[in-house]
């Protein structure tokens, strides 16, 4: 595929991948008692498609996949997912886009910045605008600052998993050898 | 019409991406060779035309249907000049093709493997006007043999318009070609099984959802035609019956993949009773994403014992099917390298194998022949047969193509639809 | 045509929403759940907890009730299933983490931390069959009929939109063929079926944890593998309908 051009085979792989990403995050996963939120691995397949299709199909993926599975079971955490899960597949995705021909070292700082995105951005929302958006509405009052800064530690090893999952199906994908550029 | 014959069904997959570029990612030397194939296709694809534009037919024909429902595949072909599409027309070509209009809102995936084939040949011909040609793998494997004028009325109709068909077949595959009936036989007779099937009133129902009702979308109810509740048999069984009979399910009912809604199903066995194990007709799905040695590994991780009579087992049959094919090259070039299995028979055989050595009291193969040569498919069922007759396992097929099982099958049953929802099981 | 006489006799779709949205909306937005535990605690005669149970699983039974009826018997008890068992396994891996992972508590009490897994999995069990009514209530038809007969740059966006459902529903069809695969292997599910060996002991703990994680990898793979599959024959088949189009 040629970089930049959104083709049938890109719709055809996006939605393969929000179905996959809404699946992986249904299926497992584990509760954090803090935050009625949950660990799960959804994150392998927003990072993939950032690594291989672009920001904006990694924004697509990211912000629809995890939303669905969502709105099974944790509705009140949709739109917290859809920005940060979107903002992580776009940030993947932009930053891979410019690194060369099959060369790691960027796609790598790029799976990791997107793994950040998810601790950062479900702390800000779980800290800051939940609970102030929970004052008007009561299924929001979920979470607060002490939640929030305790699910930072799954997020993190969830954003770690992400990361080194996307990654190596990247690899798998591109056929990558190491030495070879 | 062009016929292309392959001996394996690999070289016939390889022919059809050179034929129309159309990647396969293969699937039976485990996750690491698929995602690279992945990889190359959506790295090469540029989305451009090919110097010949054509319609396909894929060996696995559901494969080709990009949109979810009958009437969306149908009104989507007829519409490339985009000009409106009158529903009549669609139904007109379903009924053309034998397909009954109700279809055409069910979901493709509802349809039977035959039922899909007719909807390819419906889309071919809605396509002819914008196409110069036809690929078609196999394109009458998954029909019964009352069918096939239905894949002859669709070359007559790219014969007429002057365009091209080119056919992939592999050897011995029934064709429209071949109208004289070739007697086979069978050196030595292959042991048989008595076993006994009890069937109490089953019945299968497939519900679909209308909010805020819902009512059945299909429901079968299998019945023996003399009215008993048994019928005694003697394996290797051949079930026969028209596209959309039923026959699949019912060894799915037969493998407890599917729960009748209602009654029983009962096998009675010289292994014992349970349920029976299943080969489907697309086998390499049972491979459940890992390569043929490491289904083996996977399947008996706890149990050595098995692990090693099945390798043992996989080894006998693979010996049965090469000893007769020593002085044939093409046939020992089929059946693929013995030090890394990847062909579609090495699935089959693998997965054939491992059930035998969990002792199953039925082990039923669902159109066996499929993706094989006729030989190879002859060999293979006639050396499992024998091999599942010394550990005493019942052997049924399921297959449109009795001819190709001639001598090997000790009898023989027949399912017939009777009315909307019944289907009567009798013995030929 | 029976099938359409019966589509004609189903509500319009935005009729379906707007009811779907009403049973959904104590999930979005917590009323009118939270208002009627309320009026309970003020009786006097139950505690916040036996409230909130007491008011949750009067609204799962309303919303079971209405999959039942539009679903039928058998596709409710098999939802139930699958809600059960994915609640369930969710609340004790919480409970697990709970002990092995005390801080994750964030200071909340015992007491407070179970009452939470205990939403989480009532959540499950009253969200999961909801959300597969919601999506089975629909189908994409009218939407896909227009796609196919839309010209010019809207056909080209329509035949995305389609060819994006035909994957979506193949990945449904692919879980769905792989379940039956696997319970054509594991009839039990979640044992393995050949454990014989002398000497092998499947169930001891260490090896139920390293066959459990086998699964979801085996899992993991085949669903990738198996959406992906058709995926390239797919999109050369609209690619060649897009190609006819003459204002494309």
């Amino acid at each position: 595929m040629k970089k930049n051009e959104w083709t049938f085979a890109t719709t055809a792989i996006v939605a393969g991948l929000i179905a996959l990403s809404a699946i992986a995050t249904m299926v497992i996963r584990i509760p954090i008692p803090a935050t009625t939120g949950y660990f799960n691995i959804g994150d392998v397949f927003v990072v993939l498609a950032g690594l291989w299709l672009g920001p904006l199909a990694g924004a697509l993926v990211g912000g629809l996949g995890p939303t669905i599975a969502d709105a099974i079971g944790f509705p009140v955490f949709i739109p917290a997912t859809m920005v940060t899960k979107g903002l992580e597949g776009f940030l993947v995705g932009l930053i891979a886009s410019r690194a060369q021909g099959s060369s790691m070292k960027l796609r790598t700082v790029a799976a990791f910045v997107g793994g950040l995105t998810v601790v950062v951005g479900y702390f800000v929302f779980e800290a800051y605008i939940y609970p102030a958006m929970g004052k008007s509405m009561p299924a929001f009052a979920v979470t607060d600052i002490g939640a929030a800064i305790v699910e930072a530690f799954p997020n993190t090893v969830q954003g770690i998993i992400g990361a080194v999952g996307g990654l190596a199906l990247w690899k798998a994908l591109s056929g990558y050898q190491p030495g070879k550029k | 019409m062009k016929i292309h014959r392959f001996n394996a069904f690999e070289s016939q997959i390889s022919y059809f991406t050179s034929r129309t570029g159309v990647h396969l990612p293969r699937m039976t030397f485990g996750k690491g060779v698929f995602f690279k194939d992945l990889g190359r296709w959506s790295n090469t694809y540029d989305g451009q035309a090919r110097q010949t534009e054509s319609v396909h037919i894929l060996p696995d024909p559901v494969q080709g249907l990009s949109f979810p429902r009958p009437l969306d595949v149908l009104s989507s072909a007829l519409s490339l000049s985009s000009r409106m599409v009158d529903t009549e027309e669609i139904y007109g070509l379903l009924e053309y093709f034998g397909l009954p209009v109700e279809k055409a809102t069910q979901p493709v995936i509802s349809l039977s493997g035959g039922e899909i084939l007719l909807l390819n040949f419906a889309k071919a011909k809605a396509m002819l006007p914008f196409v110069e040609g036809l690929v078609a793998c196999s394109p009458i494997h998954w029909l019964n043999e009352n069918r096939y004028s239905q894949w002859e009325k669709l070359v007559e109709a790219f014969d007429k318009k002057k365009r091209f068909v080119d056919v992939a077949l592999l050897e011995g595959e029934p064709f429209i070609d071949e109208k004289s009936v070739r007697q086979e036989t069978v050196l030595q007779p292959v042991p048989a099984v008595t076993w006994q099937l009890g069937l109490d009133d089953p019945v299968v129902v497939f519900e679909e959802i209308r909010f805020p009702s819902y009512h059945p979308a299909s429901r079968i109810e299998y019945k023996l035609d003399d009215g008993s509740r048994s019928i005694n048999l003697e394996s290797p069984v051949l079930i026969t019956g028209d596209n959309g009979v039923g026959k699949s399910i019912f060894a799915k009912v037969l493998s407890g993949i599917i729960k009748p809604s209602g009654g029983s199903v009962a096998i009675n066995a010289p292994n014992g009773s349970g349920h029976a194990r299943l080969i489907f007709q697309d086998a390499i799905d049972q491979l459940f994403g890992k390569s043929i040695d490491g289904h083996m590994d996977w399947v008996f991780r706890f149990d050595e014992d098995k692990r090693r009579i099945a390798k043992d087992i996989y080894a006998e049959l693979d010996a049965g099917i090469r000893n007769d094919f020593q002085d044939r090259t093409e046939e020992l070039e089929a059946m693929g390298s013995q030090s890394r299995k990847c062909t579609l028979l090495q699935a089959k055989i693998s997965l054939i194998a491992e059930r035998l050595a969990t002792r199953t009291p039925v082990l039923v193969l669902d159109e066996p022949g499929w993706g094989l040569s006729r030989s190879i498919a002859r060999k293979l069922v006639e050396t499992v047969s024998r091999t599942a007759g010394k550990m005493h396992v019942a052997i049924v097929l399921i297959s449109h193509h009795a001819r190709w099982w001639q001598g090997m099958v000790h009898s023989r049953c027949h399912l017939s639809q009777e009315g909307k929802h019944t289907v009567v099981i009798g013995k030929v | 045509m029976e099938t359409h006489t019966e589509n004609k006799r189903t509500f319009p779709w935005w009729l379906k929403f707007v009811l779907l949205l009403v049973l959904g909306l104590p999930g979005f937005s917590g009323w009118p759940n939270g208002w009627l535990i309320q009026r309970l605690q003020e009786t006097g005669l139950f505690t916040v907890e036996i409230a909130h149970i007491g008011v949750w699983v009067f609204y799962a039974c309303c919303v079971w009730l209405v999959v039942l009826v539009s679903a039928g018997p058998h596709k409710l008890l098999a939802y139930l299933g699958a809600a059960f068992i994915l609640g369930l396994t969710v609340a004790i891996l919480g409970a697990v983490m709970r002990g092995l992972f005390p801080f994750l508590a964030a200071g909340m009490g015992r007491d407070a931390t179970s009452f939470k897994l205990i939403r989480i999995f009532f959540n499950i069990i009253i969200f999961l069959p909801y959300s597969i009514l919601f999506i089975n209530s629909f189908s994409a038809k009218k939407l896909i009929d227009r796609v196919a007969r839309l010209d010019g740059r809207y056909r080209t966006a329509g035949l995305h939109l389609a060819l994006a459902f035909r994957v979506f529903q193949h990945t449904g069809e692919v879980v769905f063929n792989l379940f039956q695969i696997w319970t054509e292997e594991y009839p039990e599910k979640i044992i393995p079926r050949n454990s014989g060996s002398p000497g092998v002991r499947w169930y001891a703990p260490g090896k139920i944890l390293v066959w459990i994680w086998a699964c979801i990898h085996a899992w993991i793979f085949a669903c990738i593998i198996h959406t992906f599959e058709p995926i390239p024959a797919m999109v050369a088949e609209v690619e060649r309908i897009n190609r006819a189009n003459p204002e494309a």
